[in-house]
């Protein structure tokens, strides 16, 4: 059955209780809009449920980004171009920002919100990565309490989280880019704006005098949710960032994926896109260290 | 009359003048940057019906019945039609009316109209759609050209799966292959590109206090739009108005008909307004696109770089039904052996249907996919002999008057020649080295594209109006300006003709209640079609309005000049604007308005098996592109495209450079990344997130340089813009790739799947990834 646009109920609470209260008696009747980059796409194509809880009126609440610990905390209405023009979010978590510039179009950046990228929980979010490897906690808030989940276990599937249908994400907490660390974000789109990752990938590399001390790395749009590669981040541990270890990273990378074939690309390669763009991460680390003199 | 008309007006004179050459800005350009204007699919009318289209789920098969009771009583439904509602024929097409209106008996395309609903709102009709009760019977679909032509495989057509077979040769091309020193055989495939106009196909009708059915929506031939709706609905021409400007983009795409028979028959069923609309997802399945092609080619050459021979097979999936499908494959025809003296050829050439929706035109017509193979060959005989490949180029091209493949000549004055000795030294790369993954290439491609419909009859008419109360002239025609100019480039040419400022002319643009049929906006013709009868139209306003300042002024008419705006006579005083000669006519009750029809210059027969072989006026352009290649990424991207360009006397050079740029932009697209997969008839490509098309970050410096010749059968000089720069870039792209790599890409969109396989296929991507790609 269509969608009739006439029969959209649409709340709009003013207060944080009152989006709560509502989401306690809706629960997953309703879909929570924020930048609506995504659900504007979901009407059209008639896969969206037929109320709304629009939480424009609580900008003035949840529009933030501040400083926790040595991270940054994100209120679940600061768009991509907040963040992107915050000093805080440059200094403290640069890997996000430059993911953040890959996103859309301006037009997108102006409205959509890294909250509602994490709650639409696509594989190829763009946000999700860095959140990965810096490590985050979503916070989420429902009438009778409120909850901080790891971002390595907030993701089940394909659109799917374990938010509960009476919560709502009110912020996400980001770790901050430890000292001495290089993080890197790359993406391989379709083309080189308005593009949907066919494969991103975010690392982080802490090194101790030349040596990989720690390794994290995301990997976007190759399974269900964006997952870590244990096998890159292993080969990567107590080694130098030659060419052999970048490569061997690379591949056990291509191989920690799962990717699907579908109208962005065949599986065999998504997998070679993944080896690609982690060795050019890796290379730009190496590069870096390099053009620094560190070792 | 002292004052001489166009056709004899010198090169120098021409130069003299105000507006041709003039760069002013688009006529209808402020209301449309502002958004004030208003498109056939923003308008809304009183008590107006929306209507929704029922269509097949299937790539092919039976209907068994169609139960639309459920649907008729919902409410709000006005009317749910199926074919045994159409009163005239169920057929319709461009050129053979072989696609029903409303399907009857079988689909053969997944989206295929089966029946028609309007509702008091979209909603209602939606859901009235939705009820429509179609039973299928699914059959067997063809899903590409091989398996259309393999033996065994389902009838699409009761004449079978092959809608054309021309065989067209010269010489002994088969000995004359054996004996070439150098011989090039490579199989090319090209892929189904999507118009994407940014205004899908739409609009509304209604039906007037006097019975005429009004249908105003996107089109590009309003004449042949209201024909096929009188076919369709069974009434006179003079019952049916069809009005197509403006229009949001159409690029050929609407070129054939697409909403107009459906909106003509609701309004004429319901007698009430009604509104049809396709969404972004609705002309992402069923409009038309670009006829992908595999064309096997076999080339050769002497050791100092003569062509000797070309072999070419040519198969065009047409889909489901033929549109301009059989004049797509003449324009290929005549295009595959390019611009080149060629003693010895054999041309093969099939369209077959297909259940891959419908094919139709589009930017080029035929003639992109005939050059990526020609001009590809031309590049790899070139790299065998370790010639230039301009070089190649200049020794083969035919000189101007010398009659080529189809025994025409392709140019009348050394116009290819020009093109050439102005891109001496360019091939070599301007842009940034190669470094690290990135490999830096140029390459090349010359092309050419006939300007009209060749052989096929075309006599565009149109009038201008000299309007005393306004002082204005109106200039009719009725070639829609889909936003390619067509507009101002007429404005500026009545302007001129009649040596008034531009500012004085009006148009009415693609009404058929007000103007004579101009034909089609297509073929790189519009300026050159309609520039040509309003010019014919110009001069019978000045003739005639002679005889009415003769009387005034008092002299006999054969004294009578006309000179900006003003007629006089030698020793008479005083003179007579053309408004004051306007009035006078007026005056005894004659409208002061003038036709005139220009007949396009043609072979009086085709060549034999085709209809539109040959043409006779040709625009080219030769285009360098320079392309980054990255072997880690195995990705290509165009960092820069230069474009030479004779495409006759540039009446708003202005214009003419923005086409220039559109096409080369297009044309990166179609090179790269543009690409409607079917599978198994079905395509999931079908709005601006999962089709592809450049974004402004993926657009390449685009340069453009014009070699003005001046077509002497043209307005001015002009010949067309349109379609010649969009031909070489996927050519001229993938020699770039070649240059870059060593390996040459054969198959387009030169996307990362592809590049990245034909790279690990050369041993150039890394052995690492080669392994991924291929699953080890």
């Amino acid at each position: 059955m269509a969608l009739r646009y006439s029969n959209i109920k649409v709340y709009r609470p003013e207060s944080l209780e009152e989006a709560l209260t509502i989401l306690s008696t809706r629960k997953e009747k309703v879909r929570i809009v924020a930048g609506s980059t995504d659900v504007t796409v979901m009407m059209r194509s008639g896969t969206i449920e037929e109320e709304l809880l629009d939480l424009s009126g609580l900008r003035r609440s949840l529009a933030y980004i501040g400083a926790s610990g040595d991270g940054v905390e994100i209120g679940a209405l600061a768009t991509y171009m907040m963040l992107l023009s915050n000093v805080l979010v440059h200094e403290r978590v640069p890997l996000l920002a430059e993911a953040m510039r890959t996103i859309g179009s301006p037009q997108i950046r102006n409205m959509g919100t890294l909250v509602g990228n994490v709650a639409n929980a696509s594989p190829a979010g763009d946000t999700i990565p860095p959140l990965y490897v810096l490590g985050a906690d979503i916070v989420l808030e429902g009438i009778s309490g409120t909850r901080n989940i790891s971002v390595d276990e907030f993701f089940l599937g394909v659109g799917k989280t374990v938010r509960r249908p009476d919560e709502l994400i009110t912020r996400i907490i980001v770790g901050g880019q430890p000292p001495g660390s290089r993080g890197f974000f790359e993406k391989l789109g379709l083309r080189r704006a308005m593009a949907i990752s066919v494969v991103s990938v975010a690392g982080l590399i802490s090194l101790d005098h030349g040596v990989v001390a720690d390794a994290r790395i995301a990997l976007g749009a190759v399974a269900p949710t964006v997952i870590r590669a244990p096998g890159a981040e292993g080969r990567l541990k107590g080694e130098e960032l030659t060419d052999d270890v970048m490569w061997d990273a690379a591949e056990a990378a291509a191989r920690d994926a799962k990717p699907v074939t579908d109208v962005r690309g065949t599986a065999g390669y998504r997998r070679m896109v993944v080896a690609s763009l982690v060795y050019r991460g890796l290379s730009r680390v190496a590069y870096e260290l390099e053009v620094a003199g560190i070792d | 009359m002292n004052w001489r008309w166009p056709e004899s007006t010198s090169l120098e004179e021409v130069l003299k003048v105000h507006w041709i050459g003039a760069s002013i800005p688009r006529l209808d350009g402020w209301p449309k940057v502002r958004g004030e204007a208003r498109y056939p699919t923003d308008l809304v009318l009183e008590e107006m019906l929306h209507a929704k289209t029922v269509r097949s789920p299937h790539p092919h098969a039976k209907i068994l019945s169609v139960d639309t009771s459920e649907a008729d009583g919902m409410p709000g439904v006005a009317a749910v039609l199926t074919a045994s509602d159409i009163p005239g024929q169920n057929r319709y097409g461009a050129l053979v009316q072989d696609a029903p209106v409303l399907a009857e008996d079988v689909v053969r395309y997944i989206g295929e109209p089966v029946a028609l609903v309007a509702a008091v709102c979209e909603e209602a009709a939606v859901e009235a759609a939705e009820a429509v009760n179609v039973e299928y019977q699914p059959l067997r679909p063809v899903t590409s050209i091989e398996e259309a032509l393999s033996p065994g495989a389902p009838r699409l057509h009761s004449t079978g799966n092959v809608a054309r077979h021309t065989v067209i040769s010269r010489g002994s091309p088969h000995s004359a292959i054996e004996t070439s020193d150098v011989v090039v055989e490579t199989m090319y495939r090209t892929q189904s590109q999507k118009h994407m106009f940014l205004e899908p196909e739409g609009g509304v009708a209604w039906i007037d206090e006097d019975g005429t059915i009004n249908v105003v929506a996107g089109g590009q031939n309003p004449y042949r739009d209201k024909l096929q709706i009188s076919r369709v609905l069974g009434l006179p021409m003079e019952k049916i108005r069809v009005v197509s400007y403006p229009a949001g983009g159409a690029f050929g795409g609407k070129d054939d008909i697409t909403v107009q028979i459906h909106l003509a028959l609701l309004a004429w069923k319901t007698g009430k307004p009604v509104r049809l609309v396709w969404s972004r997802e609705e002309s992402g399945v069923v409009g038309y696109h670009r006829h992908p092609y595999r064309m096997e080619m076999k080339t050769g050459a002497t050791r100092d770089g003569r062509l000797t021979a070309n072999l070419a097979k040519i198969y065009s999936d047409t889909g489901a039904y033929q549109s301009f499908g059989p004049a797509i494959l003449d324009v290929s025809i005549e295009m595959i052996n390019g611009p080149y003296r060629i003693p010895n050829y054999e041309i093969d050439a099939y369209l077959v249907y297909t259940d891959n929706g419908v094919a139709s035109a589009f930017r080029g017509f035929g003639a992109p996919q005939a050059n990526f193979a020609i001009e590809s060959q031309l590049n790899m005989i070139a790299e065998k002999l370790g010639m230039d490949k301009l070089e190649i180029r200049a020794m083969n091209v035919l000189g101007p008057r010398e009659p080529g493949s189809f025994g025409v000549a392709v140019e009348t004055e050394p116009s290819i020649q020009r093109i050439l000795e102005r891109a001496r030294g360019r091939l070599s790369r301007v842009g940034t080295p190669s470094r690290g993954w990135s490999r830096r290439g140029i390459g090349v491609a010359l092309a050419m594209k006939g300007v009209g419909f060749g052989a096929i009859p075309d006599y565009p008419a149109a009038a201008i109006e000299i309007d005393p109360d306004r002082e204005r002239v109106v200039a009719y025609f009725t070639n829609p300006d889909y936003g390619q100019g067509v507009i101002t480039s007429c404005a500026q040419i009545v302007a001129e003709a009649l040596q008034l400022h531009v500012d004085k002319v009006e148009v009415v643009n693609a009404d058929t209640a007000l103007s004579p049929d101009t034909g089609s906006s297509s073929a790189s013709k519009s300026t050159y079609a309609a520039g040509n009868a309003l010019l014919l139209a110009a001069r019978n306003a000045v003739r005639r309005l002679a005889l009415e300042a003769a009387r005034i002024l008092g002299v006999p008419a054969s004294e009578v000049g006309y000179d900006a705006g003003f007629f006089s006579a030698p020793g008479s005083r005083g003179r007579v604007s053309i408004f004051d000669a306007a009035a006078e006519m007026a005056s005894r009750g004659s409208r002061p308005r003038f036709e005139a029809a220009f007949e396009i210059p043609r072979r009086p027969e085709p060549v034999e098996g085709t209809l539109e072989v040959p043409h006779l006026v040709f625009s080219h352009a030769l285009a360098i592109a320079e392309v980054d290649v990255d072997l880690l990424l195995a990705k290509a991207e165009a960092k820069d495209v230069h474009l030479i360009a004779d495409v006759g006397r540039l009446i708003n050079p202005v214009g003419a450079r923005a086409q220039m740029e559109g096409g080369a932009i297009q044309g990166v697209g179609y090179a790269l990344m543009e690409e409607q997969a079917y599978s198994d008839a079905r395509t999931e490509n079908i709005n601006f997130t999962t089709y592809i098309v450049p974004t402004i970050a993926d657009v390449p410096d685009v340069s453009v340089e014009f070699v003005e010749g001046e077509e002497k059968t043209g307005p001015y000089g002009a010949k067309g813009a349109g379609e010649v720069p969009f031909v070489p870039i996927a050519a001229a792209v993938a020699d770039a790739i070649a240059d870059a790599t060593g390996v040459r890409p054969t198959e387009l969109p030169m996307n990362g799947e592809r590049l990245s396989r034909l790279l690990a296929s050369a041993g150039l991507l890394p052995k690492r990834l080669s392994r991924l790609l291929e699953g080890a």
